[in-house]
């Protein structure tokens, strides 16, 4: 990936933007995950915050439910039907339904000393903050399944619940299928913990009859703020870009993507298929905190601020290739 | 089984698309009905308590209403004289009346299936009842095709499996959360909202077992309806009734069971999957 920003035009209102937004500045930045990730396991919050009651051990009826699953070979799955029938030709039994979740109190406080000419900051705390949630949700996810005795995890899904009751609180959810190799081959990660893919049955499939397997789920996010009067346009109303607004956003992505690119590279992954990236507001909405007393207008007057998510499946090449097969044309006859 | 079924109505409702009918009625099944079941259960407000924990009442209504539900549509597709049900779904709505009671409808919908010696394929004649064991004909939330693939493969649906678990959680709490500012886990409701979808899970596999007279999959060997696993499981949540703080998970999935030694409709070879590109796009 290239850190080349795209210059803005001369003459701009902010000739000061910084124009290459590199890792550089952020290096004193402690990003929870790459390469430091193992510290942040452990402890909730960020560090220097006040302790928090661990629930890292899992409640009671998944202890329960899992003990009965793995005693008894009876799976819960939600795959579909197709899905169950490839996984288990690609030499995998499904073993259960597992996931983790963790609701998080969200609090988005606008910077208050931005530089004159600074169009937009990266929100540090928040971006820590949504990145460890979806980090405990995984690991609670990876822990029931480490408790099934699975190789992996596939279908992972990320899901971000918003509850009417808490305005500023987000239930993260992770929730996969554990799978375990029928022939009893290791396919455990590097940590010796289940691998975690985000792909469908049918991607699994064709992953694998094409000479590779899933690693690790990684993911990247940054939360930005983009100031008031990045978002108004000129009073002449000209065509133009906003180029203090791409700035902030073109800037915000690629912190999570370069982010994303750290994590795969920490389990020695060759690729991620399968990237996408969502741009969200979660709890806070357009325009902020002040944006229920102001409806469209909120984000001229309070700025806006945006996460962006990518995530994806790391890949690596198997040791034991087959020629991949050749696809065949068809077309549905069903609609 | 290789003539006509008898029961097979003259001419039978169904809410499959052209795709299911075709492909079921390859295998010899064949619409006997749409089939329908339902229940109005009192569900009230008397049993919130103020504090983060399960409303074992409201659980136990939903639970109830819903096997009532399953029962009663599984009863309806008994006297068409149909082997099984497919394409379940389960629809739930809740209502206020007149005089404050508080009622949640279940409504269990699917298209009742035979199977029909004159209409199978060749190679699907003389194919045994998919019936359970006590006579019961088998559920599944599962489409045609779906249904169909399960079979080639080996398989075939025996029930659907539902879970439910409806829980409290103080809404105070949240508030008080939300002042402090900080970016934070809130671990009594992580904790809460975790324990509350493994209830439901857990129970849907009690619940299912229980429904073959059995006490959990350790006693399922032997059994010819022994349910092996659950497939396309969906765990979903919502407030219940509208109230905020109130969540209710909800657990459904199609159990399967092995298919009997020597059924036809068992491929001879797995079916072996083919990398295609559809050209329809």
């Amino acid at each position: 990936m290239s850190n080349q920003y795209p210059p803005g035009p001369p003459g701009g209102p902010y000739p000061g933007v910084p124009g290459v937004p590199g890792a550089a500045q952020y290096a004193g930045v402690q990003y929870p995950g790459a390469p430091g990730a193992a510290q942040y396991h452990g402890a909730l919050g960020t560090p220097g915050a006040p302790a928090q009651p661990q629930y890292a051990d899992l409640p009671q009826h998944a202890r329960e439910r899992l003990e009965g699953m793995r005693k008894t070979h009876f799976f819960t799955s939600d795959l579909s039907v197709n899905e169950f029938l490839l996984v288990k030709q690609a030499g995998f039994e499904p073993l259960g339904l597992v996931m983790g979740s963790s609701i998080y109190n969200i609090n988005v406080r606008n910077p208050t000393n931005l530089g004159q000419y600074e169009p937009g900051r990266e929100l540090e705390d928040v971006t820590r903050a949504l990145y460890h949630a979806r980090e405990l949700a995984m690991t609670r996810m990876e822990e029931e399944a480490d408790e099934l005795g699975a190789d992996g995890i596939i279908g992972v899904r990320m899901d971000v619940n918003l509850h009417a009751w808490g305005q500023s609180v987000a239930e993260f959810m992770a929730v996969g299928t554990a799978v375990r190799h029928a022939g009893g081959e290791s396919y455990r990660n590097a940590q010796g913990k289940p691998f975690q893919s985000g792909l469908s049955g049918q991607d699994f499939w064709c992953l694998l009859r094409s000479g590779y397997r899933p690693v690790g789920f990684v993911m990247g996010n940054c939360v930005y703020y983009v100031r008031p009067e990045a978002l108004i346009v000129p009073n002449d109303a000209r065509n133009g870009e906003l180029s203090p607004y791409t700035h902030c956003l073109y800037d915000a992505r690629e912190l999570a993507m370069e982010r994303l690119q750290a994590e795969a590279e920490d389990v020695k992954a060759t690729g991620i298929v399968g990237v996408e990236i969502e741009e969200k507001q979660h709890t806070w909405g357009a325009g902020g905190r002040g944006a229920q007393f102001l409806g469209g207008n909120a984000a001229k007057l309070y700025g806006e601020t945006i996460e962006f998510f990518v995530f994806g499946t790391a890949v690596v090449p198997a040791e034991t290739r087959e020629p991949c097969p050749v696809p065949t044309m068809v077309i549905p006859a069903n609609d | 089984m290789n003539q006509a079924n008898p029961n097979r109505p003259q001419l039978a409702l169904s809410d499959l698309s052209v795709t299911e009918f075709l492909t079921l009625s390859r295998m010899g099944f064949l619409p006997h009905g749409l089939v329908v079941g339902s229940a109005i259960y009192d569900a009230g407000w008397s049993n919130l308590s103020g504090r983060t924990q399960e409303v074992t009442s409201l659980s136990q209504a939903m639970r109830g209403a819903r096997n009532v539900a399953v029962k009663r549509m599984r009863d309806q597709a008994n006297k068409l004289g149909a082997e099984g049900v497919v394409g379940v779904r389960l629809q739930v709505e809740h209502h206020r009346w007149r005089g404050g009671h508080q009622v949640a409808k279940i409504v269990a919908i699917g298209t009742a299936v035979a199977y029909d010696g004159a209409h199978a394929a060749g190679d699907m004649k003389n194919a045994p009842s998919l019936h359970l064991r006590d006579g019961r004909p088998f559920t599944s939330a599962l489409s045609g095709q779906d249904f169909v693939t399960l079979l080639r493969a080996g398989y075939r649906p025996v029930s659907i499996a539902v879970g439910c678990c409806v829980y409290e959680l103080n809404g105070y709490g949240v508030w008080q959360y939300a002042q402090t500012g900080r970016n934070e886990e809130i671990a009594e409701f992580t904790q809460a909202l975790f324990d509350a979808r493994e209830l439901a899970m857990e129970r849907m596999t009690k619940d299912l077992f229980a429904d073959h007279g059995l006490a959990g999959a350790h006693q399922a060997a032997g059994h010819p309806d022994a349910p092996v696993g659950v497939v396309g499981m969906k765990v979903s949540e919502q407030a219940h009734a509208g109230v905020n703080n109130v969540i209710e998970y909800t657990a459904i999935g199609t159990a399967v069971a092995h298919l009997q030694d020597g059924d036809p409709r068992r491929a001879a070879r797995p079916p072996a999957p083919a990398i295609v590109v559809p050209l329809d796009r």
